[in-house]
């Protein structure tokens, strides 16, 4: 059994991604996807966010059972707000997706973590310290972590462990709102084993980035020095509980 | 909605190949020793070796990776040969700026199969002079040319910033020593994309598949790009997971011939093993 909590749709090529995730989730059985759909573009317009979640909402009604959907946002757009009430109320998703557009804890943010919370949804953050190439408003931990500090009710996944967990898992170990994924494609053999060190494994989730490499993450876990028990928590459990399944 | 157990070893079986390799894996880019940027789980020569064990590796080619910092490899080349167990082959971490490298490659009197050169982090270009009079001295002694492009994910570099050598680089050092036999690891398929019509063509350059995995259905993508036949498997084990290597071969949509090949066979030619 497997909950993935972090896959795409690219919006340049909606089939492709599409028809590679259902591919992914037959083949290695994946009995539920949380999708946000993507353009490759740190800024998004309104015009790109509507069709961006069109097309998540549009692959969810396809195979509801297997897709949930993440309301992808740019907190900096001025009818951002109608959007997401949108997707989490008559499209019924279950979660807010936020990129690049924004530093996470930036004050635009506050107003996505109010409905996110009245929603009673998780919020998706891509968080990922690069030490060359890093984008202009990419967060990291320590920006998931003021957010956290400051919106202690909300949900937060922070993605890819920060990318370096090394910079990241310290900042966000003192947040029990925020959980992170492994999705990415970094797949350092210790960086499982050093966050639940850290945090514990009742706070990682199996996220994948697909359609990026899933078996990676899918090896992580085989592994990484874990029971049974404490494998089931990151494969599934820990995602039922946070999406209250 | 009925959530059972996840097993790795199951979905490794209902999801994976029909059989496992009927060879094993060999692993052409295993590593021992420490790290000087994290602390290792595995270090240890006994903990790969019961790695590979539990992943269906039979053997592979080994270096120490304190060798690389050392301001003399052989310091920890030498320790690396006291302890290495049947099966597996020793891995020479030599740094061609130093005066006596082409000397001591020319002797060998560890017994090494490989050169394994780490141009990321050693202060010299692979066309380099000392370089190149290197790379010929191991292709007299029969030794496989290993070029490690990078062994940490660059995006993480931010204590030491390695500089991945140029693919043009790698062509004309693989083109200048055409008696060699050469292994180019660290390019994720995204980076091999861009060069693959560079190096494909070089019929003395294998390809280590251990950071591969950056591409969902990787395998199935890589024969477009790259000629199987030289394709090799490696783990890069432990700086990376050594079940997201195996797995990734395991349960590509490959047929078991060509698993066979890329997981065993290509190096078996490569390194006359029996």
């Amino acid at each position: 059994m497997l909950i993935d909590v972090h896959g795409h749709i690219w919006a340049e090529k909606p089939e492709e991604s599409r028809d590679d995730v259902l591919r992914t989730c037959e083949r290695y059985g994946v009995r539920m996807v949380f999708i946000s759909t993507l353009f490759g573009v740190d800024m998004p317009t309104s015009e790109e966010i509507r069709t961006a979640n069109g097309l998540t909402w549009a692959f969810m009604r396809l195979r509801p059972e297997l897709v949930k959907g993440m309301a992808y946002i740019n907190p900096t757009l001025p009818d951002f707000e109608a959007e997401l009430r949108e997707c989490l109320g008559a499209r019924g998703m279950s979660g807010v997706k936020l990129w690049l557009s924004t530093y996470c804890d930036d004050p635009a943010v506050d107003a996505v973590a109010a409905i996110a919370m009245a929603y009673d949804v998780p919020v998706l953050i891509h968080a990922f310290y690069k030490a060359n190439g890093q984008r202009k408003t990419e967060s990291r931990g320590s920006n998931v972590q003021k957010l956290a500090e400051r919106h202690p009710n909300l949900r937060i996944i922070m993605a890819h462990l920060g990318a370096n967990v090394y910079d990241a898992i310290k900042c966000i170990k003192g947040c029990p709102n925020v959980m992170v994924d492994f999705s990415g494609s970094i797949y350092r053999r210790d960086d499982l084993d050093y966050t639940i060190r850290h945090i514990g494994v009742e706070r990682v989730l199996f996220g994948s980035d697909m359609p990026s490499g899933f078996v990676n993450c899918l090896g992580q876990v085989a592994g990484a020095a874990l029971t049974e028990e404490e494998r089931n928590a990151i494969m599934f459990e820990n995602a039922k509980r946070l999406f209250k399944l | 909605m009925i959530f059972s157990e996840f097993s790795p070893q199951k979905t490794r079986r209902k999801h994976g190949a029909a059989a496992p390799l009927s060879a094993g894996f060999f692993d052409v880019s295993a590593f021992t020793g420490n790290w000087p940027f994290w602390k290792l789980g595995q270090p240890n020569m006994s903990q790969l070796e019961y790695a590979h064990t539990r992943n269906g590796v039979t053997g592979g080619v080994v270096s120490r990776l304190d060798s690389i910092f050392y301001n003399d490899p052989a310091e920890g080349d030498e320790e690396l040969a006291a302890e290495l167990p049947a099966g597996y082959l020793l891995a020479l971490s030599h740094n061609p700026v130093l005066p006596y490298a082409r000397e001591e490659i020319r002797e060998n009197r560890l017994g090494a199969a490989e050169l394994r050169l780490y141009p990321s982090y050693h202060p010299y270009r692979l066309t380099d002079p000392c370089c190149i009079s290197c790379c010929r001295e191991a292709a007299r002694a029969g030794l496989v040319i290993h070029i490690v492009a990078k062994i940490n994910d660059i995006r993480l570099d931010y204590l030491w910033r390695q500089q991945m050598p140029a693919a043009d680089e790698i062509v004309q050092l693989a083109r200048t020593v055409e008696e060699g036999s050469f292994i180019l690891s660290g390019f994720t398929l995204s980076e091999l994309a861009g060069h693959a019509s560079k190096f494909a063509p070089l019929n003395n350059l294998f390809l280590d598949m251990a950071y591969s995995g950056d591409l969902l259905f990787g395998y199935e993508k890589i024969p477009a790009l790259f000629p199987i036949e030289r394709l090799v498997f490696g783990t890069y084990f432990p700086i990376l997971c050594m079940e997201s290597s195996t797995m990734a071969l395991e349960m590509a949509g490959l047929s078991d011939d060509d698993k066979d090949m890329i997981g065993y066979q290509n190096a078996a030619r490569l390194f006359i093993l029996t």
